[in-house]
């Protein structure tokens, strides 16, 4: 009997996905690269404005312009890490069905959300990470923020949970996609809600600090462990422990996301054809 | 006990309801509306290891939804299934290391890469032994004939050569049994032909079980010796192809050919002109009449310049089944 998946085969197996999937990135070498450049401008084009437009107030809620900088270079980049890994497989469940494409994974001796995650590789996302990082490095250094080793470990760290919790929107999202062909307006509002964090979430009412940081934690994402680094004000009556949760929180939600994606599988009864 | 055992299997969608507008897909969310649609009811069925069977029956019968349930794809809704000793969608990932299946309406190659590419990933995939893989490689390019499109990007390929590497990458491990539900979908008189025998040839040479399912009746009778009829998700024959035949059985039909003046044409007991062209008749043998008599009499009464016997064609009997209805 050959069965039972070892963690030696899933990295031979992601390695050779991988391959192919580079492969596959190159044969429309032009293509990506076109792509990755857009995507630079376009994502530049935003930083840019948000800039701009910080410029206009010189404190937000205690944070000055660069700070807010550093709140949205840590959401791009724990996003755009997140994607590489989870953006194209769980984009496209919906899809695969719809098109019984997930039939066909369902025979195979995986389990189909490992499938899913390594045919699904997106090299794309390098510009977002490279930009992210850029204005990550651009706004320290205005701020003459010199991290030592302590806090680059606290950032890596707070990145991970963060990338956790980007994750699990992912896969959460996507479990919808077992019930409902149809696109949910409930993933919109949460996506919306998401975008907040951009901001100090202390300028908003007391209900969306509170919503943001206990019931959708999305400003476990960057506010918290900006708020660390940059020792800046959490919303009055907070546990102060709270910067130090963002992996918990990450490893929580992200458990939860893939129960979820699981419980989705449970329902899953194909497509006619 | 036989390779596979299928007991009782019934498979029951329940499709949801569609919901309107945004407060419609909240709520459908937390509550839904479903129909149910009875897909496969009752059946059962064994198969033992070598036999090659064919799964036929109209659009919707369930021919697919039974595939799904042998594969580990579908939960049943009640009943059993049991393939190898394996209860497929209980241990779905050891059952399909011992399975290989092909969807023929959809393709698990790789767009862009050519199908040497896929090969290796399978290879992986499997965790197929390297010799193993080596031999299989070779054996079904050659069996395939795919030597000469094996290193093409696969969006260049035709339709039937991504047929042939979508079987292939389904036996590269070996797989004690094939599911093929329409293989020959969409594919021209030559292709199927390849397609059929390469099958024939797989069953025949490595003893492969083999479950087919087809809307094109030629498939059947070049890869299978028993057949597995369903409608409406139940089962209306399981036996071999000649039973079938047999049991269905309706009237055989000769053909007189005839290069000089047609003779007239005389009643007669049993038989009966069914069509009469420029240069032949299709006569029509009672079945009660032996075919051997009827020829007799023919050659006797018209002397014809040649004689045809008609075989019925399951194609056509299992047509007379569904008009019949
Ligand atoms: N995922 C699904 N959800 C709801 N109903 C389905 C689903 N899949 C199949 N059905 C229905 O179940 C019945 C059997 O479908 P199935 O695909 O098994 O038929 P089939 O014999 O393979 O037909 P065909 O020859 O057209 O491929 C059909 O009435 C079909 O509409
Ligand atoms: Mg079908």
């Amino acid at each position: 009997m050959r069965g039972g998946i070892t963690m030696k085969k899933i990295l031979e197996l992601y390695r050779v996905f991988l391959r192919l999937n580079v492969q596959k990135a190159m044969v429309y070498r032009g293509t990506y690269i076109a792509g990755v450049v857009g995507q630079w401008l376009g994502y530049g084009v935003t930083f840019a404005s948000l800039y701009i437009m910080l410029s206009r107030f010189e404190v937000l809620a205690g944070w000055n312009r660069y700070e807010v900088l550093v709140l949205y270079g840590l959401s791009v980049l724990s996003y755009a890490l997140s994607a590489t890994v989870f953006f194209v497989p769980t984009q496209d469940l919906a899809m695969k069905v719809r098109t019984g494409e997930l039939d066909q994974i369902l025979s195979k001796p995986v389990h189909p959300f490992l499938y899913e995650i390594m045919q699904g590789f997106c090299p794309n996302y390098l510009s977002h990470i490279s930009l992210a990082v850029a204005v990550l490095v651009f706004a320290f250094a205005k701020l003459h923020y010199k991290p030592d080793m302590v806090s680059m470990l606290y950032l890596a760290l707070m990145l991970t949970g963060g990338l956790l919790i980007q994750s699990a929107v992912f896969i959460a999202g996507s479990s919808v996609g077992f019930f409902t062909v149809q696109d949910n307006p409930v993933m919109d509002m949460v996506y919306t809600l998401k975008g907040f964090v951009n901001y100090p979430i202390t300028i908003f009412p007391r209900a969306l600090q509170f919503f943001l940081t206990f019931m959708l934690p999305f400003a476990f994402i960057n506010f918290y462990p900006a708020a660390m680094l940059l020792q800046k004000e959490i919303p009055a009556g907070y546990p102060a422990v709270l910067p130090y949760l963002p992996p918990v929180v990450g490893i929580f939600v992200f458990v939860l996301s893939i129960r979820l994606w699981n419980w989705g599988l449970s329902h899953y009864q194909g497509t006619g054809s | 006990m036989s390779f596979i055992e299928v007991e009782d299997l019934c498979k029951t969608y329940f499709i949801a309801q569609r919901s309107v507008g945004v407060w419609g897909s909240i709520k459908s969310l937390f509550r839904r509306t479903y129909r149910e649609k009875k897909a496969v009811s009752d059946i059962s069925f064994r198969v033992e290891r070598g036999e090659a069977v064919g799964y036929i029956g109209p659009n919707g019968a369930g021919k697919s939804t039974t595939i799904k349930m042998l594969s580990g794809v579908l939960v049943p809704t009640s009943g059993t299934v049991h393939v190898g000793g394996v209860v497929p969608y209980k241990e779905r990932k050891e059952n399909a290391q011992h399975i290989g299946v092909v969807f023929g309406q959809r393709s698990q190659l790789y767009w862009d890469l050519p199908v040497s590419d896929t090969f290796e990933l399978y290879e992986k995939l499997y965790d197929i032994p390297r010799e193993v893989y080596m031999r299989n490689r070779d054996y079904y390019t050659e069996l395939f004939q795919m030597e000469d499109f094996i290193d093409q990007p696969v969006r260049q390929l035709s339709l039937g050569q991504k047929m042939k590497a979508n079987i292939a990458i389904a036996l590269l491990h070996d797989p004690e049994v094939l599911y093929l539900d329409e293989p020959t979908i969409g594919l021209d008189v030559m292709s199927k032909k390849v397609l059929r025998e390469s099958i024939r040839r797989i069953n025949q040479e490595k003893g492969m079980t083999i479950i087919l399912t087809t809307h094109d009746m030629d498939d059947i009778e070049a890869v299978c010796s028993r057949l597995i009829l369903i409608d409406q998700g139940r089962k209306l024959f399981d036996g071999t192809l000649s039973r079938f035949k047999e049991e269905h059985h309706r009237d055989n039909m000769i053909k007189l050919e005839f290069k000089r003046e047609m003779p007239e044409w005389k009643e007669q007991d049993g038989l009966s002109l069914a069509e009469a062209a420029d240069s032949c008749w299709r006569i029509r043998v009672k079945r009660e009449a032996a075919p051997r008599d009827a020829v007799i009499t023919l050659l006797n009464l018209y002397n014809p310049d040649n004689i045809y016997m008609e075989e019925p064609k399951i194609e056509e009997i299992v047509e007379s089944i569904f008009v019949g209805q």
